[in-house]
């Protein structure tokens, strides 16, 4: 069996495999920025994808399409919900079409992969997702984080649930086994501290689990005032979806840090009912700049933005802004701006911590509709509380941030 | 009726194909010097060509998966062992060494030395359990304990980094005594590593397949009853096949791990061990040329269709069935085919 | 605790038997076609979808499920003809890609279709809320889930025993060429066998629509938890993947009690440990 059989076989083969991948290698062109959006359009976050490149796109169109004169290219790629495809696009965007920024990861995982390749390449990241060591153990100068800290998120909550229904006392928690539910179950315990509420068990499930009758028949019968779901995603909607079946409407179901506006509609107005949830964004939102961004995308694409599309505006409207405030296109005179920069953003007065590089937003909490109070189909739920309190300093793992 | 092997055992297919029991011990054509020299420039020559004409972290994958296929087709197209858990093997080696290269032993042969006899020593548990059993049951067989070791990376979070894979990993370094030490953190020194790996790997393959023992090997795939009948142990050299393909993998997947410094939990996933059958099979079971082909179509596809569709798995699923409804020997058998058609006349032609 | 016991044991034993559907239709078709079908995740996932469908236009449940069953056998009669036909003739590691092949157009379709978005549907009103058993409550969805496949696999049992159909299949399985000999048509019989399979598989994805809702990964999840059910109960025996079905999804749910983080780990440890006592599985035959 030898490697191949004839001189033809092996020219022919030559040929094919020199021919193979001829990538448009276009390189930084003078005058264009290139910026990438980086999502997931298979996979587990399929729904993202789109919905991400499209408030980018929306941002870059409503600037004009251009920043300080050059021209900005977005490069739409999938990471399919995966570090190694996400790290894959991002270090081949960099290397062969010359980007220098992107946005748009959304699972922790990918983001927190591509993290790395953004330091070492020194890229500007502009990332999205639930896990805190976006800005704590594995923070970097390069990446900044626009979803709220965990931290901010769980108090927000609970200090809404805290003030309306003060007779409830007993937390039962189901959490994702995974770095995301563990950081959520770590705040769990010290808000709980902070407002009162007494942890009354716990139950670690895998990530991805779809199965969660088992779990709840233990929380069920531990008879809680609260069940609080530090899980995220299409668990948290197929937990959700199961409970509904026990019928155990004196249990209040809360997720912090579980649902995003975006995956509301997956679930039956009858199993979102009375459902607390934190938010980092919901359309409702009243301020000038979202406003703004509500109205010109709905008219575009006849739908209400989501927490995916907001979060890839927004960014990609911060950095445009600190573009033409930094008066430069290059990577570390941006960053030196964003870390100093205070802006009207969708989510009201914003700024980012430079030691951190945290978002500094408000949190928002809102409580699900019925059915019948439903004024259209995605009038999901309304804002009952907001909540900005930033993680405590001394909780932060973050250690000094390397110079540029 | 269809011919399906059932069962395993080979009904109507060992009638069609007789085993050349005869050929077992000679070693195969050795063709004149001129032609293995010009084999040997072109395929130097399409490696050195391969990161000119595309982005160079793909050309590097393209020789890690090439080597990860090749290690597969031992199993799959010569000693037709059917393995759907290759992914394990490749995990296995990816994540020892990234562990290694993370907690600060960068030494190179190190790395490489744990990848081999940690995907070595895997696959010898696994192939133990399971390589005397046929056909469909060891596929399942295989495919189950890929999906055991996931688990058991996904659970040993402090070690492997659970869903959010192993970072921090560091490309090692070379250190030769007179000469100095290497570093791979650029992109082409890395590259340069991966096709030195790449380049032995096949010539080992090669040499091996060609060996008596990898004549053995495709003796047992057309008709192992006979085969152990005149006196060769086959399930242990299928064992000895196993693991060398799977301390293969595990090289294949420590240069995954060092290529984008991280090793990501899918990549031991059983979808991992699809794709690499894939591979296999798209290019061509009959030489190791052909899973290398295999390799680099399925990942230029992948980024091609990904660029076109947003549903661009679609496109590869209709791909993967027009190619084998059409070309069931894949791609390098279809070359073969022309060529055959081209030159006639030109002696019999050898598997 | 024994209370806690009991109710998991209520609950694995309801799971389970959806498994047990789930795994029934993969060995019929490992049976008769000698292949295990990768497709088979994408089948379920598309009788859920089928399912959702018709309840949303406004007809029963009753009525989704028995599309998701025709849905998914004409979709198994399909992949049958375009996937596993034109390559039969070369061994079965070509029919295995290009079914899983299938498996990523039927994914990729079912997002085309229904969008990205994954769906939700609550059972009819008869089926909602938790019957109390006073050691446990058990959701009612998830009792009636269980008896109804209960129901189907004797259905099953009963044609494959019991008809003149279930004697071909019987045969076919056993005697493939035997059968081809006395002059029944067996690529029909093929045929037929993938389209039940694949309807097994659809209707399960409708049964659990409720309990898991659709999504295009949803295939995925299942293939794997039905291979392990198919390896237990042992590849050539038809039925042993009803016992393990029942088996799995009673280890899952007793492991949650003690270690819930690996209650998906322990199958497949289970899995090996079947193996090593057993090689041909509980229910195999060698």
């Amino acid at each position: 069996m030898p490697i191949a059989q004839t001189r033809r076989d092996v020219l022919l083969s030559a040929v094919a495999l020199a021919a193979a991948p001829i990538l448009p290698a276009w390189g930084q062109r003078a005058g264009v920025v290139t910026m990438g959006v980086i999502t997931p359009t298979t996979g587990t976050f399929a729904y993202a994808g789109d919905l991400v490149a499209r408030g980018a796109s929306l941002a870059l169109e409503m600037h004009g399409g251009s920043v300080l004169g050059n021209a900005v290219r977005l490069l739409t790629r999938d990471d399919e919900g995966k570090p190694a495809s996400g790290v894959r696009r991002v270090q081949e965007a960099a290397t062969s079409d010359g980007m220098r920024y992107f946005i748009g990861a959304y699972s922790s995982a990918v983001g927190l992969a591509e993290s790395e390749v953004a330091q070492r390449e020194k890229l500007l990241q502009f990332a999205a997702g639930g896990s805190e060591d976006f800005t704590g153990s594995r923070c970097g100068r390069y990446t900044f984080q626009w979803s709220a800290h965990p931290y901010t998120a769980m108090r927000a909550t609970l200090e809404y649930v805290r003030k309306t229904f003060p007779q409830k006392k007993t937390i039962y928690t189901l959490t994702a086994d995974y770095v995301f539910g563990h950081a959520l179950l770590k705040y769990t315990k010290i808000v709980a501290a902070e407002l009162g509420f007494e942890l009354v068990g716990n139950d670690n499930h895998p990530s991805g689990e779809r199965q969660y009758t088992q779990y709840l028949t233990k929380a069920v019968a531990a008879r809680p005032d609260i069940l609080l779901l530090n899980t995220a995603g299409a668990d948290a909607v197929t937990a959700v979806r199961q409970f509904a079946s026990f019928g155990a409407e004196n249990i209040a179901v809360v997720g912090p840090w579980s649902l995003e506006v975006d995956q509301l509609a997956e679930l039956a107005p009858e199993m979102r009912t009375g459902l607390v949830l934190g938010q980092n964004y919901y359309p409702d939102i009243d301020t000038p700049a979202n406003r703004e961004f509500v109205g010109t995308y709905t008219k575009k694409f006849s739908a209400l933005p989501g927490y995916s599309s907001a979060y890839a505006y927004d960014a990609v409207r911060a950095l445009l802004m600190a573009m033409e405030k930094a008066n430069s296109t290059e990577v570390p005179d941006v960053i030196k701006t964003l870390e100093q920069m205070s802006w009207d953003g969708v989510l009201g007065r914003m700024s980012i911590d430079p030691k951190t590089h945290q978002l500094i937003r408000p949190y928002f909490v809102v409580r699900c509709k019925q059915a019948s109070d439903m004024r259209h189909a995605a009038d999901f739920a309304d804002i009952v509380a907001n909540g900005d309190k930033p993680q405590p300093p001394e909780l932060n793992e973050c250690k000094q941030m390397p110079a540029l | 009726m269809r011919s399906s092997d059932h069962n395993g055992t080979v009904l109507a297919k060992s009638i069609e194909e007789p085993v050349e029991i005869s050929s077992v011990g000679t070693t195969a054509r050795p063709g004149p010097l001129t032609a293995n020299l010009i084999r040997s420039i072109g395929i130097i020559g399409a490696v050195s060509i391969l990161p000119l004409v595309m982005p160079i972290n793909i050309a590097t994958e393209i020789l890690i998966f090439g080597i990860f296929a090749m290690a597969a087709n031992l199993l799959i197209g010569t000693a037709g062992l059917y393995s759907f858990g290759q992914a394990a093997f490749f995990g296995t080696g990816g994540y020892a060494a990234g562990y290694l290269l993370a907690h600060g032993w960068t030494s190179l042969p190190l790395a490489l030395v744990v990848a081999c006899g940690s995907g070595g020593l895997i696959a010898a548990a696994v192939g133990i359990l399971s390589i005397r059993r046929l056909g469909i049951y060891f596929m399942m067989l295989t495919f189950a304990f890929n999906q055991l070791v996931y688990y058991i990376v996904y659970s040993w979070r402090s070690v492997t980094g659970g869903e959010d894979g192993l970072a921090g990993i560091r490309r090692p370094v070379l250190e030769l005594p007179f000469v100095g030490s290497f570093s791979f953190d650029d992109n082409r020194s890395f590259y340069a590593l991966a096709s030195v790996l790449f380049l032995a790997t096949m010539i080992v393959l090669v040499r091996m397949v060609n060996s008596p023992f990898g004549l053995v090997l495709a003796a047992s795939r057309q008709n192992s009853r006979r085969t152990v009948s005149l006196g060769y142990p086959v399930p242990m050299l299928q064992l000895v096949a196993f693991v060398i393909a799977g301390a293969i993998s595990g090289v294949a997947g420590a240069l995954f791990a060092m290529l984008y410094r991280i090793m990501p939990i899918d990549s031991v996933h059983w979808t991992g061990s699809a794709y690499v059958v894939f591979m296999v099979v798209i290019g061509g079971q009959r030489n190791m040329l052909g899973p290398v082909i295999g390799a680099a179509v399925f990942i230029w596809l992948q980024g091609l269709f990904s660029l076109v569709w947003t549903r661009w798995p679609l496109l590869l699923g209709v791909f993967v069935i027009v190619i084998m409804a059409s070309l069931p020997n894949g791609l390098v058998g279809f070359v073969s085919k022309l060529s055959s058609w081209t030159v006639k006349g030109r002696g019999q032609r050898q598997c | 605790m024994l209370w806690l016991i009991s109710a998991q044991l209520v609950n694995g034993i309801a799971i389970g038997m959806i498994y047990a559907l789930m795994s029934f239709g993969l060995s019929i078709i490992k049976g008769l076609l000698n292949i295990p079908n990768f497709a088979h995740g994408a089948l379920y996932a598309l009788g859920a979808y089928l399912c959702y469908s018709v309840v949303s236009l406004g007809m029963s449940f009753a009525v989704g499920l028995a599309v998701a069953f025709l849905g998914a056998a004409l979709a198994g009669l399909a992949l049958d003809r375009f996937a596993i036909q034109p390559v039969s003739g070369s061994g079965y590691l070509p029919q295995l890609i290009t079914l899983f092949g299938a498996a990523l157009v039927i994914e990729q379709a079912l997002l085309i279709g229904w969008g990205t978005v994954g769906l939700s549907y609550s059972p009819p009103p008869i089926l909602r809320g938790a019957i109390n058993l006073g050691f446990t409550i058990v959701p009612r969805y998830i009792a009636f889930a269980s008896v109804f496949s209960a129901l189907v696999i004797s259905a099953v049992w009963l044609l494959i025993e019991r008809t003149k159909f279930g004697a071909y299949v019987r045969a076919g399985i056993e005697r493939p060429e035997t059968t081809q000999a006395l002059g029944i048509n067996v690529d029909l019989l093929l045929s037929a066998g993938m389209m039940l399979g694949a309807g097994l598989a659809g209707l399960a994805g409708g049964l659990a629509l409720p309990l898991v809702g659709a999504t295009s990964t949803m295939g995925g999840d299942m293939l794997g938890i039905a291979f392990v059910v198919l390896v237990i109960g042992g590849l050539g025996s038809l039925y042993g993947s009803i016992a393990a079905g029942v088996l799995v999804g009673v280890v899952q749910s007793l492991m949650t009690i003690a270690a819930p983080a690996a209650s998906t780990a322990i199958i497949y440890a289970v899995m090996i440990g079947v193996l090593l006592l057993r090689p041909q599985g509980l229910f195999g035959e060698r």
